[in-house]
């Protein structure tokens, strides 16, 4: 891989060890937070100074595996993986069309598929529940993947696009000579240049379809409601907001993301690099 | 062939990687296609058999009780009732949307009052005080079953104001579902007697106030009804009004110099005495409850009783024992009570109206009624006549004993809009960024615009044939 | 290296490549066309019907009436839009400019590859994981004037107690720092990406040069940043812009309305106020001043691109090393 050579003082290297000390404290204190409410007994919770040392309760767990929560965290993960496949593949096939095929308005075509991007959750609930509605999707799984699509489109042709655009043609020329057509040339040659910058946007769409609330809520009801709202309605009642029960909640429904993330995480981290020049 | 050698090359660890991402992602979508046929095909909830009604509720205390009662029911009625509880912030909308897409999905609907208004211009509520309900032969219930203080603002639209007797009965599309309003809570071992007036609060709450511990605790944010739900009993204790209901006229009526004094009063206790949290410019329910159950604001007000015992459940105070009730402080032109009590009724769009009237028929009988009121957790009291003598638990007592003060506010189709200018205003002002005159000047003059806007309005009311 | 072919698979060849011309015309279309087919199907009618709307002073459950541009008329003069519009704007401002050097640090300290960097790494990426809407909601305890654990820091250190949610001021730096933290690991993953562009021969000719750090990191290193900077400042851009959760949680948009963003005027007006004609109004003005600043943003990228296109694909282009000498 491409770095900053070792060959300098162990003292330059190692002063890095700092900052990265400080972020770590930064990024984790919350998160460690996070944590320590959702063990936190509810009677502790607006306590000032604020409680670092309790013993801990778990009905905040238990809450969150009993109540109709899990339900919606399946919900959540079945459009969120059906989202990201559906939007990877259509963009992967998108963004290799757009890097390799010059033809007019190729520029605005792109810029418009950025600008879905924009759209406000508010612009679009009236239309998307009344759409919903006459195709009787409402409620329904499909109906969600479709639209979280739209948003992840967006970002992963882009990305895609940035990789594809750094694969030189001479590898493609080589395959067309060979007698390979464009789909092979696609699935043998380009596509497995790619894989870090798939990985990558597999991941940030599933992250967007989680946790995304507004269209969830105004489109799902029962069957297919996801975890952001089932989160407000079962951790939030007459007694006010249950912040442990939301911690608790957040903990969980982090988990499936962090596992996919770790499983792809030599795709990950090994970089949405942009293409391989070395 | 040399072709395949070469092209391997290039892609060698690719074209492996490139098997297994596809092993992946057919399994993803595979998991994926099973997830959505059962819920593409599925005949879900809401295609049913004919016995079967769907309550939308908030997820309110007397949920489990009243569930658990209506399975009872059901085995003998042979109509099950199933309950979709969702958060309170949400339900409003949540109806408006079911009702702008005339959905069948539930058959009946609780409201709180103020969206009464706005549900009986969207046709969301079937009339009720008619020969196919209450005016049916051998019914189980009768308005006049129920405390007319109430039933007259909460089950009716055009409502009179709480306590007051209208002259014309107003069509009824509701009937009482929970009951509660705002009373004092405060810390018995702090103080000998609970303050009996305003100015008694204040001086109160001033004395009280140490370096941990504040005398009052206050709901001061902007969002929803927070604020307005520590300015307005204190406004209207004084004699103040948010408007004129038979003129549609706020400006003269909120920006008065009383309600500007009122105004000031609790701002001040903020900024002059500090004998208030000044965090609460920024706080809600659980905030404000969970300064008194924290032990760190000696009195607060809170809604009854609605939030039954929960100052004496050691998992969630930590004052219990020490908790008592009292009424909403007095004014100088009386008491008033903060009403905040919720009805139930049948969506105008069900297709079992007649099962959804049995089963509120059900709900409001005597004996449900009663089991509701002996369940401490449920936070209930019945606005049942002849249920009244027999709460025994003191946030019930409370609540019957502020009856009589009872005060509203808006509950036309904008009163959202009113109450958003409003919230704003209250806020600047409770943060000391406004004075009080103006904040309620301002409030007054953008409000004015919307009920002249208003189609309830009497001078935009189109001359009747 | 292409094989001369025998005569046989030379026929094969031309049959191939007349097929081969018209799989290479169909190509684009088919792959291309149907997420351009799903997203027109997707977003213009929606986008449409909410313009639509917007000419109305549609309320949810009440009147509808065609006002035309009524709705745009009371915004652009009133003020309150204006003031929402600097707002967001600050905000969005703030905080990308944040993001965009704290992830370049952070994305440094990871290419070092020091050992332990592993939990590091994955403490970076995962508050990007989790649901803005819960994100804001523990800030917003952890931001409490009263009892946040912030507070109490602040007021360990002699501070007072802050009121990180009242104070006009503070609140702006709560929003920003809120958006900062769950972002910025988006940000590092574009850098680090960025950073392992470089080839590593730069690096070794610039030691040979004994070049300082400070010019192998503006001379060598940000070139190569370019494109993941300015994919930062955009997408970065559009997502900050229609921040929601975080003012209507922590905030409550409060004091007053002085921190509501416009896409919680938008959901105020629109949804709590039922007012749904003005909430697409709202939204219609937000997409097109964010359209304007994306074109702005997209035109530097496209013009740093192409640079970056040519430098990469000429072999012929020189490399000029710090000390002068060419590297290439």
């Amino acid at each position: 891989m491409n770095y900053a050579p070792a060959g300098r003082s162990a003292f330059q290297r190692f002063i890095w060890y700092l900052p990265a000390l400080v972020i770590t404290i930064i990024f984790a204190f919350p998160l460690y937070w996070i944590l320590l409410t959702s063990v936190k007994p509810r009677a502790l919770i607006q306590d000032y100074p604020p409680r670092f040392r309790f013993s801990p309760v778990w009905d905040n767990y238990r809450l969150v595996f009993e109540s109709p929560y899990l339900d919606a965290i399946r919900n959540s993960v079945i459009i969120a993986v059906g989202s990201a496949v559906l939007s990877v593949a259509l963009a992967t096939l998108t963004a290799y069309g757009l890097s390799r095929y010059a033809f007019r308005s190729k520029d605005n075509l792109l810029f418009w598929i950025l600008s879905l991007r924009m759209l406000p959750a508010i612009a679009v609930i009236i239309p998307y529940s009344r759409m919903v509605r006459w195709v009787n999707l409402e409620d329904t799984h499909l109906a969600m993947i479709m639209i979280y699509a739209v948003f992840n489109i967006s970002f992963s042709v882009w990305l895609l696009k940035g990789f594809f655009d750094e694969i030189p043609r001479e590898l493609e020329e080589a395959a067309i000579m060979d007698g390979y057509g464009p789909w092979a040339v696609f699935g043998r040659v380009a596509l497995p240049l790619v894989i870090p910058g798939v990985a990558t946007a597999l991941v940030f769409s599933m992250i967007l379809s989680l946790n995304e609330f507004m269209l969830a809520f105004v489109l799902t009801r029962t069957s297919a409601v996801t975890a952001p709202v089932a989160l407000t309605n079962v951790f939030i009642t007459t007694l006010g907001v249950n912040y442990g029960g939301i911690s608790a909640a957040a903990m969980v429904l982090v988990a499936p993301v962090a596992l996919f993330a770790i499983l792809v995480r030599r795709h990950l981290i090994r970089g949405m690099s942009f293409g391989q020049l070395g | 062939m040399r072709q395949r050698d070469e092209l391997s090359v290039i892609g060698a660890a690719g074209y492996r990687l490139n098997r297994r991402r596809l092993l992946r992602a057919a399994a993803a979508s595979g998991m994926a296609a099973l997830g959505l046929i059962p819920s593409t095909i599925r005949p879900g909830r809401f295609v049913r058999a004919d016995t079967t009604i769907n309550v939308l509720a908030p997820q309110w205390p007397q949920g489990p009780k009243e569930q658990a009662l209506a399975e009872e029911w059901s085995k003998q009625s042979g109509i099950a009732v199933t309950f979709d509880a969702v958060n309170y912030a949400n339900l409003e909308q949540r109806v408006k949307l079911l009702v702008d897409g005339e959905s069948t999905d539930y058959d009946i609907y609780d409201y709180d009052s103020q969206w009464i208004g706005g549900f009986v211009q969207a046709g969301a509520l079937e009339r009720l005080d008619t020969p196919d309900y209450l005016g049916a032969s051998g019914v189980a219930i009768r308005m006049g079953d129920f405390f007319p203080e109430i039933t007259s603002r909460l089950c009716q639209y055009p409502a009179a104001e709480p306590n007051a007797q209208s002259s014309a009965p107003s069509p009824v599309y509701g009937l009482p579902w929970s009951l509660n309003c705002e009373v004092l809570w405060y810390r018995t071992d702090l103080m000998d007697a609970p303050p009996a007036s305003w100015d008694d609060l204040r001086i109160q709450a001033k004395a009280l106030t140490t370096s941990d511990v504040f005398g009052y605790a206050t709901e001061g944010g902007r969002d929803a009804d927070w604020i307005i739900s520590e300015f307005a009993p204190i406004a209207w204790s004084n004699g103040g009004q948010l408007w004129d209901p038979t003129t549609y006229t706020a400006d003269g009526n909120l920006n008065s110099g009383q309600n500007a004094a009122s105004l000031k009063f609790l701002a001040d206790m903020v900024n002059g005495d500090k004998s208030i949290d000044p965090a609460s410019a920024n706080w809600t329910i659980t905030e404000r409850l969970g300064a008194l159950l924290t032990g760190k604001a000696a009195m607060c007000l809170n809604w009854s009783p609605l939030f039954g015992g929960v100052a004496d459940d050691t998992t969630e105070s930590q004052v219990a024992g020490r908790v008592g009730y009292a009424l909403s402080p007095k004014g100088s032109a009386g008491q008033a009570a903060l009403f905040g009590c919720q009805g139930t009724g049948i969506n105008a769009y069900s297709q079992h109206k007649a099962e959804a009237w049995q089963y509120l028929q059900f709900l409001q009988s005597k004996e449900t009624q009663a089991a509701l009121m002996e369940d401490a957790p449920s936070g209930f009291v019945s606005a049942r006549n002849d249920l009244r003598e027999t709460a025994t638990l003191p946030w019930q007592k409370v609540f019957l004993d502020s009856i009589p003060h009872l005060r509203d506010i808006w509950n036309l189709p904008e009163y959202a809009q009113l109450l958003q200018i409003l919230q704003t205003e209250l806020n600047l002002a409770y943060v000391g960024q406004k004075d009080p005159q103006k904040a309620l000047d301002d409030a007054a003059q953008a409000q004015q615009q919307v009920l002249d806007s208003s189609p309830g309005n009497p001078k935009n009311a189109t001359p009747t044939a | 290296m292409v094989a001369s072919a025998s005569s046989a698979e030379m026929k094969i060849g031309s049959v191939r490549r007349s097929r081969l011309g018209r799989q290479l015309r169909t190509f684009p279309w088919l792959a291309i066309g149907p997420t351009v087919l799903l997203l027109v199907f997707l977003t213009v009618f929606p986008l449409l019907y909410s313009l639509y709307l917007s000419l109305h002073n549609y309320q949810l459950g009440g009147a509808s009436d065609l006002v035309w541009f009524q709705n745009y008329d009371t915004l652009l003069t009133e003020g309150l839009f204006w003031r929402k519009l600097l707002f967001t704007l600050e905000i969005t401002f703030f905080a990308v400019v944040i993001e965009l050097g704290l992830g370049l640090l952070c994305a440094v300290v990871l290419s070092k590859r020091l050992p332990g960097m592993g939990i590091f790494a994955m403490i970076v990426y995962i508050p990007m994981m989790i649901s803005p809407l819960v994100v804001a909601y523990f800030w917003r305890i952890m931001l409490d004037g009263s009892f946040g654990v912030l507070t109490y820091f602040a007021d360990s250190l002699g501070f007072g107690k802050p009121q990180w949610t009242v104070n006009l001021t503070l609140a702006k730096v709560s929003l920003i720092a809120t958006d900062v933290w769950q972002w910025t690991p988006f940000v590092t993953l574009l850098m680090l990406a960025g950073l392992q562009s470089v080839p590593g021969q730069l690096y070794e000719a610039a030691a040979l040069d004994r070049a300082s750090a400070w010019m192998v990191f503006t001379r060598i290193t940000l070139p190569f940043l370019r494109i993941p900077i300015l994919l930062t400042l955009l997408f970065r851009t559009i997502d900050t812009f229609k921040f929601f959760e975080a003012p209507y949680i922590i905030t409550q948009g409060g004091p007053g309305d002085l921190t509501e963003s416009l896409s919680l005027m938008a959901y105020n007006t629109g949804f709590e106020q039922s007012l749904l004609g003005m909430g697409a109004a709202i939204s219609w003005l937000m997409l097109i001043v964010i359209y304007a600043i994306a074109w702005f943003l997209v035109k530097a990228l496209t013009h740093q691109r192409r640079r970056a296109e040519e430098a990469i694909i000429d072999p012929n282009a020189p490399v000029i090393g710090a000390s002068g000498s060419v590297l290439r």
